[in-house]
C-alpha cells in the first residue's frame, strides 16, 4: 500500500517539474531573445520601457486601478448572473422565452463593445434613465458579455446526460434544486474553461471606458504617454492587467480541479 | 373509508395512452396494483413495457388516460407532481447515480434537499441502507470506483431513502455484466421478502419465478396476457407470449 501511494505522489511530482519547466523555459527564451541575443534593444527599451520618465507618476494609477477593478467586478457579476439565469429559462423550453433570449443573443453579440457604451450612455438619457459614466459601461459589458455566457452555461447544462434529470425528478427534488445540485455541478467542467476565457475579456473590454470618459488605465496611459513623450506608461499598464488578469486563471484552475475530483476523465 | 374493503389498490391505471408523434406506444393500458404486490413486465423490445413504467410517476408524460396513486391523481393538472414523486421510487437501467457525489451523498441529498432532514438524520439513515444492500464500506465512493452491480445497489438504496410506499425498476440488470446481476437481484428478492409493492420490468426469470407475484406481458404496447407468475411462466394462454418466452428461457 505504501508502495503504490508513494509512486503517485512522485508522478505528479514529475508533472509539476514538467510544467513548471516549460513555462520556465519559454519565459527563458523570451528574456534571452530580448536581452542576450544581440540585438540592439537599446531604441526599443528608450520607447517602451522608460521606467526613468515615469517615476513619480504611478500614484496617478491608484484611482483609475480601482475603477477598473470595481466595473470589472460588476460586469463579470452581471454578466455571470444574467448568463445563468437565461441558460435555466432556456432549459424550460418555452417558445416564447426562447425566442426572445435567441434574439437577445443575437443582437448583443452583433454590437461592437465601442457602440453599445455610446449607445447607452447618450442615447438612455432620452427614454428617461441616466446612468453614471461608470454605470453606463457596468451595464454596456454585463448586456454584451452575457450574451456569451448564456450559451456557455447552455452548453454546459446540456453536457449532463438527461438521464441525471431522470433520476433527480424520479426522488421529487424539483426543478430548480436539480440544477443547483445535480445538473450544475456537473456542468461545472465543461463551463469553466470558456466562462474564465470570458471574464478575462470583460476585463480587458473595460478599457473601452474611456469613450464616455472614465478616467480608467488605458485613458490615464495615453494622457501620460502624451506628457513623457514614451510609451512606457502603456507597457505600465498591460503589466497591471496581467497582475488583475492573473488572480482569474489560478482561481479558475483550482476551481476546474476541483470540479473534476470526482471523475477519472 | 374504515368500511371499504381492506385491499384498496395502491395503482390503477386507468386506459393510459401514449404517442411519440405518429406512434402509438402504449394503447389504452388499464390495471390495478395492490399493496405488497410484485409484479414483473415482460415483453418483446420496443413493445412499450419502460414507456409504461416511465409514464407511472410521469417522467414520461402520458398522452391520456388517468393514473391513481391511492387517492391521489398523478395525472391530475393540479397536483404538485414532485410531491408525488417522493413516495414512487425508481431504479434505472443505467443507475443514473449522480457522479459528482459520494454513494453516501447519493443517498442523502433527496432526504436532506427534498424532505429536508438533518444531516445526521439523513446520514444515519444512508449508512443503514448502504448496509442493507451489504457496501456500508463504499460509503464515501465514488459511482466511477464502483462496478456495475454496486452502483446499482447504491442506486436502490437512494431510492429506498425516501421511504417510498411502491418501487418502480426499469430493466435494472439488463446493463450489468451477467456475474453482478445476482447481487442486484438478492437485494430486490429481500425487498420483496419484506412486503416492499415492486414493478419491475426485466426478464430475469428466476428472479420472477423467485420474488414476483403477477406477470403482465406487454406486446406492441397492448397488455395481452396478465396473471400469477409461475401460471403466465409455465402455461401461457397467448401464442405471442408462448413465442416471446421460448426465446429467452
Amino acid at each position: 500500500m505504501m508502495k503504490g501511494r508513494i509512486k503517485i505522489i512522485s508522478s505528479k511530482n514529475y508533472k509539476d517539474i514538467a510544467y513548471g519547466g516549460s513555462i520556465a523555459a519559454f519565459l527563458a527564451l523570451v528574456i534571452y531573445v530580448m536581452f542576450f541575443s544581440g540585438a540592439d534593444w537599446s531604441l526599443f527599451k528608450e520607447q517602451f520601457l522608460n521606467f526613468e520618465k515615469m517615476e513619480g507618476r504611478y500614484h496617478i494609477f491608484v484611482s483609475p486601478l480601482l475603477l477598473v477593478l470595481k466595473i470589472s467586478f460588476y460586469s463579470c457579476f452581471w454578466a455571470t448572473a444574467i448568463g445563468l439565469s437565461m441558460a435555466i429559462i432556456r432549459n424550460y423550453n418555452n417558445m416564447f422565452l426562447n425566442g426572445i433570449i435567441t434574439a437577445y443573443i443575437v443582437l448583443f453579440r452583433s454590437i461592437p463593445a465601442m457602440v453599445l457604451v455610446v449607445l447607452v450612455y447618450f442615447t438612455l438619457p432620452y427614454v428617461g434613465l441616466n446612468l453614471v459614466s461608470t454605470n453606463s459601461v457596468i451595464a454596456s459589458l454585463s448586456l454584451l458579455f452575457s450574451a456569451y455566457t448564456t450559451e456557455i452555461f447552455r452548453s454546459g447544462i446540456n453536457s449532463v446526460d438527461r438521464a441525471q434529470v431522470d433520476a433527480a425528478k424520479s426522488l421529487g427534488i424539483g426543478s430548480l434544486q436539480s440544477m443547483r445540485w445535480v445538473i450544475l455541478p456537473q456542468a461545472l467542467r465543461v463551463i469553466i474553461p470558456p466562462l474564465t476565457s470570458v471574464l478575462i475579456d470583460i476585463l480587458k473590454t473595460t478599457s473601452i471606458a474611456y469613450v464616455v470618459g472614465v478616467p480608467e488605465l488605458i485613458a490615464r496611459a495615453r494622457q501620460m504617454e502624451g506628457v513623457i513623450g514614451s510609451v512606457t506608461p502603456l507597457i505600465f499598464v498591460s503589466f497591471l492587467y496581467f497582475l488583475i488578469i492573473l488572480p482569474v486563471v489560478i482561481f479558475s484552475s483550482r476551481l476546474e480541479k476541483r470540479s473534476r475530483r470526482w471523475s477519472k476523465s | 373509508m374504515t368500511n371499504e374493503p381492506q385491499e384498496k389498490p395502491i395503482l390503477h391505471i386507468e386506459g393510459l395512452n401514449k404517442y411519440f408523434d405518429d406512434l402509438h406506444i402504449l394503447k389504452s393500458l388499464t390495471t390495478t396494483i395492490h399493496k405488497g404486490e410484485v409484479v414483473a413486465i415482460m415483453g418483446p423490445s420496443g413493445s412499450g413495457k419502460s414507456t409504461f413504467i416511465r409514464c407511472i410517476n410521469r417522467i414520461e408524460e402520458p398522452t391520456s388516460g388517468q393514473i391513481f396513486f391511492g387517492d391521489i391523481e398523478v395525472t391530475g393538472p393540479d397536483n404538485n407532481i414532485s410531491n408525488i414523486r417522493r413516495d414512487i421510487g425508481m431504479v434505472f437501467q443505467n443507475f443514473a447515480l449522480f457522479p459528482h457525489l459520494t454513494a453516501l451523498e447519493n443517498i442523502m441529498l433527496a432526504p436532506t434537499k427534498v424532505k429536508k432532514k438533518s444531516k445526521a438524520d439523513a446520514k444515519e439513515t444512508a449508512l443503514a441502507l448502504l448496509k442493507r444492500v451489504g457496501l456500508e464500506d463504499k460509503a464515501s465512493s465514488y459511482p466511477e470506483q464502483l462496478s456495475g452491480g454496486q452502483q446499482q445497489r447504491v442506486a436502490i438504496a437512494r431510492s429506498l431513502a425516501m421511504d417510498p410506499k411502491i418501487l418502480l425498476f426499469d430493466e435494472p440488470t439488463s446493463a450489468l455484466d451477467p456475474e453482478m446481476v445476482r447481487e442486484v437481484l438478492d437485494v430486490m428478492v429481500s425487498l420483496a421478502k419484506d412486503g416492499m409493492t415492486m414493478i419491475v420490468v426485466s426478464h430475469e426469470i428466476n428472479f420472477i419465478k423467485e420474488a414476483s407475484s403477477r406477470v403482465l406481458v406487454l406486446v406492441d404496447g397492448e397488455i395481452i396476457e396478465d396473471g400469477p407468475s409461475n401460471q403466465v411462466i409455465e402455461n401461457p394462454s397467448h401464442q405471442r407470449t408462448k413465442e416471446f418466452l421460448g426465446k429467452i428461457l
